[in-house]
């Protein structure tokens, strides 16, 4: 009899419930502001230096351990501060260690460094982190639950929501209506030309570089206490970042913003209403953007 | 039959006893690194302390040799192969996936070595696929669930929403927990399998189950996965309207601190949490936190048992491949988890069951037992082996 | 105030100039003519520093000309491409105000720049790609006049443009000429080259292969045929 009732569906009560709606609305809007965080710095590299930098999430990785471990010491306010600071300083080593000096050299070569310093990255938190997920206890202004949109909703969600905002809005203004914001995007239009123009090209670039690893670092944090801190954390977040980069296509703020809502959004949604199809619906999704439009929503250059 | 039994022990206790001591070569074949790095540790230094605490009661002696399988199938595969043909291994120990079990699964059968699981709980490995060489000292998937359908039912549970991954165990662990919640009167009244080692956000399915009008969630998670999923569900404040339970992973001794407050209340059923009391487990606990400074999980205790069986096996009268495999599926013994016993029809391990809270103590967080629930060797599920040989 | 010598350079492997050797006056205009392929873009590309120099020396007001493309430009060279190299992603405004912000303090300003070349002004808010090819070579050189340069150096200013646009681009550079602006010219159109230019040198295979005045190129029949095909 029971045997009936055995369906991954949703019931008639849930689908005409607005609150469960709205949930699910929030939680998709809070995935997809976690891979902006992402994706953004991804891109951007990508978009200004045609770099290929796949360890990318690597960093993401990193940052959640430096902020476990900064969180435990101090708290996860501080966390939140210097763990992002520790992961552009990685950055750092990165760049002059490793992409500078590759700049030149294929996206083939790049994509084989970069993924193999997925793993190096990998072990090297393992042996300093050891083997047993870590974890980060929501700071308790971000605990509890808020009333949003007529839903109880998880503080801490709201929290990287707003975050999400707030570093979206911060970017575009800088992007959009700064001197610096000008000469990263003439830099991505043409870096040749930008370099005419007085600009330090490189110096911008690794600047840049940091910031995207910041973000990355940031993104590690903001997910630690949501997640486990894991070493593998760094594998399963590329898939997502790198579908997100290639839906809205590469370089653009813009394209980040919709392909991380789309992901986001396509993935909560996908899990509900199709559960048996979640998993496969976004790369679906990603086949057709490569065949409608290869170049991707919003790419950098038309 | 006992007597016979017990007859064969002594004449093999006296020509152990007599003999030069035996040597035994011991392959264990563990994930040292990815995903899985953690749990094979954990059951290495679970081997590690059985043979410190037991390796005295036999004559034989243990060379271990370690390999890792990365969790890797096909690495699993070169890493049996060499233990086997190269180090001349007299049996091997480890496997904690089940995907790596399948891969070894033919060369250790065809080899005829000796296999002693030591975590990879797949139903099919001691049913159809199993083997007179493979002796699970585990779990399967569906044992350990079992039970809990029946008691939730009795705790006056009457509708659940199910998740677990997308994949066999996932489906096996609540496979086995709908049919005997369902036989005792229950209702399932929905059930996502979420995207395996894929899912980051489980907060679409939990709002999905919050709506379903379900008195509970039986999940099973594990590692990483059931890390997310405890916090998350603590963070959408379900716990009272939602009451958690699950399969015993989910808040395993080796991860429930990282899981914090979130993982208080929770209920879970599990062959093995720490706390349980009686004698053999503390020596098990008390040996273990002298040596890795925390209370052993379930996979130390796999581990555990596996040396304990091994040594058993020896003590016998097992020398070589053969007789270790003969031997290996009558073992039987009082460990940390109760009585254990090899059912030789599957070759599969017949231990009780426990159903547990987790509670907060002033030192953290810890297992409180509420339940032993009776041991139940597993249906043959399509095994067909040869008796063993007394 | 510019000074090519024996300069050899190229694209990677391939070797265009053999041995370069071009000075420019200040205060005057150089054109540096010659067919497709001679190699005069590749002349001007060495100067900006996007192309390495492989042996010789370039020196600018007689010191060596900075390595890197943006010290070069900080040193008192502007650029306008061949291709105009307009930024798509930018704005009118934002083009111009890339050079102005950075290169400021000059006599060069917005305004003055819109007062030469008052179309721009109607589009300031437009973006870079909305403009017409005419409209795009005087923001490019709007945009160059903004850095306040010691140097101008425009390549093939008047390609694909439409005559009457070509007109206005040459009254205005021989407006800034007047003015006393230094200048060094590529070009293919020899009328507008010669009426522009104090100093021709024509280069073949890389190198050059006559130098003189304007007006000695206008009357130099043979030199126009063999090197330019006039």
């Amino acid at each position: 009899m029971a045997g009936f009732f055995h369906v991954g569906g949703g019931s008639p009560k849930m689908i005409t419930d607005l609150g469960f709606w709205t949930l699910q609305a929030l939680n998709a809007l809070q995935l997809s502001m976690l891979l902006f965080l992402l994706s953004v710095g991804l891109t951007v590299i990508f978009g200004l230096m045609h770099f290929v930098n796949l360890a990318h999430g690597a960093l993401y990785a990193l940052g959640a351990y430096f902020a476990a471990s900064v969180a435990a010491m101090w708290g996860y306010w501080a966390a939140l501060l210097l763990a992002p600071v520790a992961v552009a300083g990685v950055g750092v080593l990165l760049y002059s260690g490793f992409i500078q000096r590759m700049r030149k050299s294929g996206p083939m070569a790049q994509v084989l460094v970069t993924f193999g310093l997925i793993f190096v990255l990998l072990d090297m938190t393992r042996i300093v982190w050891g083997d047993l997920p870590l974890a980060i206890e929501v700071p308790a202004m971000l605990g509890g639950r808020l009333a949003v949109l007529g839903v109880e909703y998880p503080t801490y969600r709201v929290f990287i929501i707003v975050l999400g905002l707030v570093v979206l809005g911060g970017l575009a203004f800088v992007l959009g209506r700064t001197q610096i914001g000008a000469m990263i995007r003439a830099g991505v239009d043409n870096d040749e030309m930008a370099a005419c123009l007085g600009i330090n090209v490189e110096r911008l670039f690794f600047c840049v570089f940091c910031v995207g690893c910041a973000l990355a670092g940031l993104a590690g944090v903001v997910a630690a206490p949501l997640l486990s801190v894991t070493p593998d954390m760094s594998l399963q977040i590329l898939i997502p970042t790198l579908i997100v980069i290639v839906i809205g296509g590469l370089g653009s703020l813009k394209g980040a913003v919709a392909g991380s809502l789309i992901y986001g959004f396509v993935q909560t949604f996908g899990a509900v209403l199709a559960p048996q199809l979640s998993s496969v619906l976004i790369y679906a999704l990603l086949a057709a953007v490569l065949v409608i439009k290869p170049v991707g929503l919003f790419p950098a250059k038309g | 039959m006992k007597t016979t039994t017990l007859a064969a022990l002594g004449l093999a206790t006296t020509i152990a006893t007599t003999a030069t001591a035996e040597d035994i070569k011991v392959g264990l074949l563990l994930p040292y690194s990815g995903v899985y790095a953690a749990l094979g540790n954990e059951i290495d230094a679970g081997f590690e302390l059985g043979l410190e605490q037991f390796g005295s009661e036999t004559d034989a002696t243990f060379e271990i040799v370690r390999e890792d399988t990365e969790v890797k199938p096909p690495v699993a595969l070169g890493k049996a192969k060499k233990l086997i043909l190269q180090e001349n291994v007299d049996v091997i120990a480890g496997i904690v996936s089940s995907g790596v079990l399948g891969a070894v699964r033919d060369m250790v059968h065809g080899a005829a070595v000796p296999l002693i699981v030591a975590n990879a709980g797949n139903d099919g490995a001691t049913g159809a696929d199993c083997s007179p060489f493979i002796t699970r000292m585990s779990f399967s998937n569906g044992q350990v669930n079992r039970p809990m359908g029946t008691w939730m039912y009795e705790q006056g549970v009457r509708k659940v929403y199910t998740l677990a991954p997308d994949y066999a165990a996932g489906r096996q662990m609540i496979d086995a927990f709908e049919a005997t919640f369902t036989a005792a009167g229950g209702e399932i009244v929905g059930q996502d399998f979420t995207p395996f080692q894929k899912t980051q956000d489980f907060g679409p399915y939990l709002t999905h189950a919050k709506s379903s009008g379900a008195d509970a969630l039986y999940v099973f998670y594990a590692g990483g996965e059931a890390i997310s999923f405890v916090k998350q569900y603590d963070s959408f404040g379900l716990k009272t309207e939602l009451p958690l339970y699950g399969s015993g992973f989910l808040t395993s001794s080796l991860y429930v601190n990282a899981q914090g407050p979130a993982a208080e209340g929770v209920i879970a059923v599990s062959h093995y949490v720490p706390t349980i009391e009686n004698d053999a487990n503390a020596k098990f606990v008390d040996g273990f936190t002298a040596n890795v400074g925390r209370a052993p999980s379930e996979f130390a205790v796999q581990g555990y048992d596996a040396a304990r069986a091994l040594i058993e096996a020896t003590k016998a009268g097992a020398t070589d491949r053969a007789s270790l495999a003969n031997a290996l599926r009558q073992v039987t013994f009082d460990g940390p988890r109760g009585t254990l016993s090899i059912d030789p029809a599957t070759n599969n391990i017949v231990q009780p069951i426990y159903t547990y809270e987790t509670v907060a103590r002033a030192d953290g967080l810890t297992q409180k037992v509420l339940a032993q629930l009776p041991s139940e060797a597993d249906p043959a599920n399509g095994c067909v082996m040869d008796p063993v040989s007394h | 105030m510019l000074e090519l010598n024996a300069v050899n350079s190229g694209y990677g492997e391939t070797q265009v100039l053999y041995g370069m050797n071009v000075t420019a006056q200040p205060g005057r205009v150089l054109a540096i003519l010659g067919r497709n392929g001679a190699g005069k873009s590749t002349t001007l590309k060495t100067i900006m520093g996007l192309l390495p120099t492989k042996s010789g020396t370039i020196t600018f007001d007689g010191a060596p000309i900075a390595k890197r493309p943006f010290d070069i430009a900080k040193s008192g060279i502007a650029y306008v491409p061949e291709t105009r190299d307009i930024f798509p992603s930018l704005s009118v405004r934002e083009n111009l105000e890339l050079a102005s912000k950075r290169f400021g303090g000059g006599a060069w300003t917005i305004e003055r720049v819109i007062d030469l070349f008052p179309r721009l002004g109607e589009r300031m808010d437009n973006g870079g790609m909305q403009l017409s090819g005419g409209e795009q070579q005087m923001l490019a050189i709007a945009r160059a006049l903004l850095m306040n340069p010691r140097l101008l150096v425009l390549d093939e200013p008047t390609e694909g443009l439409a005559p009457i646009i070509v007109k206005l681009i040459h009254d205005k550079l021989q407006d800034l000429r007047r003015e006393g602006l230094s200048m060094v010219l590529v070009e293919q159109n020899f009328g507008f080259a010669t009426s522009l230019a104090d100093d021709v040198v024509v280069v073949g295979k890389g190198q050059v292969v006559w130098s003189g005045s304007a007006a000695e190129i206008r009357a130099d029949a043979e030199t126009q045929h063999k090197w330019l095909g006039v």
